[in-house]
């Protein structure tokens, strides 16, 4: 059902296909190592645009690159169709970046800082007012907006750093990481927002460390290692181009094997796949099915659909689908980042 | 086109005064953040104030005031200059205008005496009436002092000198035609509190100013605000004109307190102009405000920031004749000290306050001018190169 939601949304913004960020064969070089390589991507307006991968494979590199605080190597990068350096003071004000680090004034209150912020991009004392209300309220902050930001929690810190950085009404949001060790109620609070973002015009560049947080709220993927190891595309598009196929476990009675209820369906649904019996006791069978993943959401209802039209009695189901978490471990390895 | 422009510079005046209130603000809160500029600068100052005021009392300045302003009087002027400079350079001789002010100016200050030389010198020698000298007034204090009689001796010699090529009178001391009446003496030791007092004052203000410079860039990068700055669409000038401005505020604001608690405790007048003292203090301030902002850029930390900034105050202290003297310690003291900005501040704040001279006043402005304009451009220029790469 969400990915049935997701697409509708991906193919709904398909006529809005315009290019907003683009990365052209792109090589960024420290003095001691190679931190880009090759890279080519471009993001769309009003998508969520997710970059993953692991410690030091150049996502805060990528986000760096893009709003001009450092210089390609080799190859291009483009804004909005222009070069971030050369253009840098007209693209600062499009941006709205929420860095990975707690970077906001501690002994200032919450709304000061957003004060603060809606200054430096010359906000109207009126306007700014009146969204910084606004998002307060929106991110829970605003009975604590008064209060200085050093007794926050973390949670309220990222929250009070994603708010300031949509203040200015920013075309592009970059979240450098944004839920980096927050509550779960937090992050929740942080995901609704930042899926809110495309439905007001804004294109979200993400960067997380959390399979889970670009599964929920990406629209495109690329996973990044030093270079493109993976995408851009969609989750399912790369789970289903790494992982091709999932696996169904069920455990039933041997009887009900005999009435061949389950045979039928499964001859009928999933010709072709691999389908193994264990004996698990005496009275019992293990059902393992294997089958393409883009079926998965097609299946899986059709089955629960046919098993409770039988009356047939399952003990125990096991959905073993590859998340993007085990797409990343396939395709970074296993071993540990510095 | 002048719209825009005038767009520009509101935008630049806005940032400007959104960055000076959050500073201002920011130390205002945070009293650790305050209280480390001001508190650990001057608990050393006074630490070595009140060493000096043990160690090193005496300072060797003689005030002559030629009333006779003849050409016998200016010829005797030139023998004790030679004198008091051959004996030991750091003695020096002073031209003042009249005794009035020279006598003030001894009760006053630190002067080790006086040498007066009243109107009719000349005539008396030239007279041809025997008996009738030319007579020069010595006012000297601290006479028990080794040093001050050793002055005395050459003086005595300065006097004889005179007398013998004058050649008025080979014969017995009694036809020499000018004496030496030592006319007064203090057997009170000559306290330089005054002009240490000042040494420090100058050298406080200028400290702080660095201090909230580098405390204010270092403290940026410490909480990684910078980040946010940096990628703001804030103009790099106004966030670097702020940091600056608000160090010469805060600097000036304690510099001018501790004018009052000094002027209260040690009675020091300033008979200067209060506009020189004012735009030689903002110069200074800028100056090492910039170093500041400099060196709160390279450590990045506040703690780091106060230790360097507390390790250079007394460096300038130093080569800025806070701790004696410049002549004393040395010709190469005097050589090093003039690539210390705050060497012409101290000058012009002791000069404005302290001394009846003003003739080096100019070029040490100038000076200050140019540093100013330099540092602040150099630091401006690393800052905006390096500081905004987050």
């Amino acid at each position: 059902m969400r990915y049935q939601k997701m697409i509708e949304s991906i193919s709904s913004n398909s006529n809005k296909n315009d290019i907003i960020i683009e990365f052209n064969k792109v090589f960024k070089k420290y003095p001691n190592v190679m931190a880009l390589e090759d890279i080519s991507f471009k993001i769309k307006k009003g998508e969520i645009f997710c970059l993953i991968g692991p410690n030091g494979a150049g996502k805060s590199t990528t986000v760096k690159l893009i709003t001009g605080q450092i210089a390609t190597t080799n190859g291009r990068v483009y804004v909005n169709e222009k070069d971030p350096i050369k253009n840098r003071k007209e693209l600062l004000g499009i941006f709205g970046l929420v860095p990975q680090e707690i970077a906001l004034y501690t002994e200032l209150t919450g709304r000061e800082n957003l004060e603060f912020h809606g200054c430096l991009y010359n906000l109207s004392k009126e306007i700014m007012n009146q969204k910084i209300d606004q998002l307060l309220e929106l991110a829970g902050l605003a009975n604590r907006q008064k209060d200085l930001v050093k007794t926050y929690s973390g949670g309220m810190k990222r929250r009070l750093q994603l708010i300031r950085a949509l203040l200015h009404e920013p075309d592009i949001v970059i979240l450098d990481e944004p839920t980096l060790g927050v509550d779960v109620q937090s992050r929740n609070a942080i995901h609704n927002y930042i899926r809110e973002l495309p439905s007001k015009g804004k294109t979200v560049v993400l960067t997380t460390n959390y399979m889970e947080e670009a599964e929920r709220l990406a629209d495109r993927v690329v996973i990044l290692d030093g270079k493109i190891i993976e995408g851009p595309g969609r989750v399912l598009e790369i789970q289903e181009s790494v992982f091709p196929n999932s696996i169904i476990e069920f455990k039933i009675q041997h009887d009900l094997l005999k009435d061949d209820f389950i045979n039928k369906f499964l001859v009928e649904n999933l010709s072709g796949n691999i389908i193994s019996e264990k004996n698990v006791s005496d009275t019992h069978i293990l059902l393992q099915i294997v089958f393409n993943t883009p079926k998965i959401d097609y299946i899986f209802s059709e089955f629960i659909s046919y098993i409770k039209a039988h009356g047939i009695k399952i003990e125990e189901f096991t959905l073993k689908r590859p998340n993007l978490e085990d797409v990343f471990l396939k395709l970074t390895g296993k071993e540990f980042r510095e | 086109m002048r719209d825009r422009m005038r767009n520009q510079i509101k935008v630049w005046l806005s940032n400007f005064a959104a960055i000076i209130r959050k500073d201002l603000i920011s130390t205002k809160r945070v009293k650790k953040y305050f209280f480390s500029a001001v508190i650990p600068p001057l608990v050393i100052l006074i630490m070595f104030t009140a060493f000096l005021q043990v160690s090193n009392p005496e300072t060797y300045t003689v005030m002559v005031v030629d009333e006779d302003n003849t050409h016998l009087s200016g010829v005797m002027k030139g023998y004790l200059g030679n004198i008091t400079s051959e004996f030991a350079p750091w003695f020096e001789v002073v031209n003042v205008r009249s005794y009035n002010e020279s006598l003030k100016l001894l009760q006053d200050y630190r002067y080790l005496g006086l040498i007066y030389i009243p109107a009719g010198f000349q005539s008396n020698i030239t007279s041809g009436i025997p008996g009738l000298k030319g007579t020069i007034f010595l006012i000297v204090q601290n006479i028990n002092n080794d040093y001050v009689k050793n002055y005395m001796q050459r003086l005595d010699e300065a006097v004889l000198t005179f007398n013998q090529n004058l050649h008025l009178s080979p014969g017995s001391v009694d036809d020499f035609k000018i004496n030496l009446d030592l006319h007064y003496a203090i057997d009170q030791p000559v306290s330089s509190l005054k002009m240490i007092t000042l040494g420090v004052l100058s050298i406080y203000g200028i400290i702080c100013g660095m201090l909230f410079g580098a405390l204010n860039i270092a403290k940026e990068f410490e909480d990684l605000t910078i980040i946010e700055i940096a990628n703001s669409p804030v103009s790099r000038t106004a966030f670097l004109a702020s940091k600056q401005l608000i160090a010469v505020l805060l600097g000036g604001i304690i510099f001018l307190i501790f004018a009052i608690l000094m002027f209260i405790l040690t009675q020091i007048q300033f008979r200067g102009s209060f506009l020189i003292i004012a735009l030689a203090f903002t110069l200074s301030t800028l100056i090492h405000s910039g170093i500041g902002c400099l060196i709160g850029l390279k450590l990045k930390k506040t703690m780091p920031v106060i230790l360097t900034c507390i390790i250079t105050s007394m460096l300038l202290w130093f080569f800025s004749g806070g701790f004696a003297p410049l002549k004393i310690l040395g010709d190469t003291v005097v050589f090093v000290s003039r690539f210390f900005p705050s060497t012409y501040w101290t000058e012009i704040l002791v000069s404005e306050t302290l001394f009846p001279i003003t003739s080096y006043l100019l070029p040490r402005i100038t000076i200050l001018i140019i540093l100013c304009i330099a540092i602040t451009l150099i630091s401006w220029y690393i800052i905006s190169k390096e500081g905004f790469k987050q």
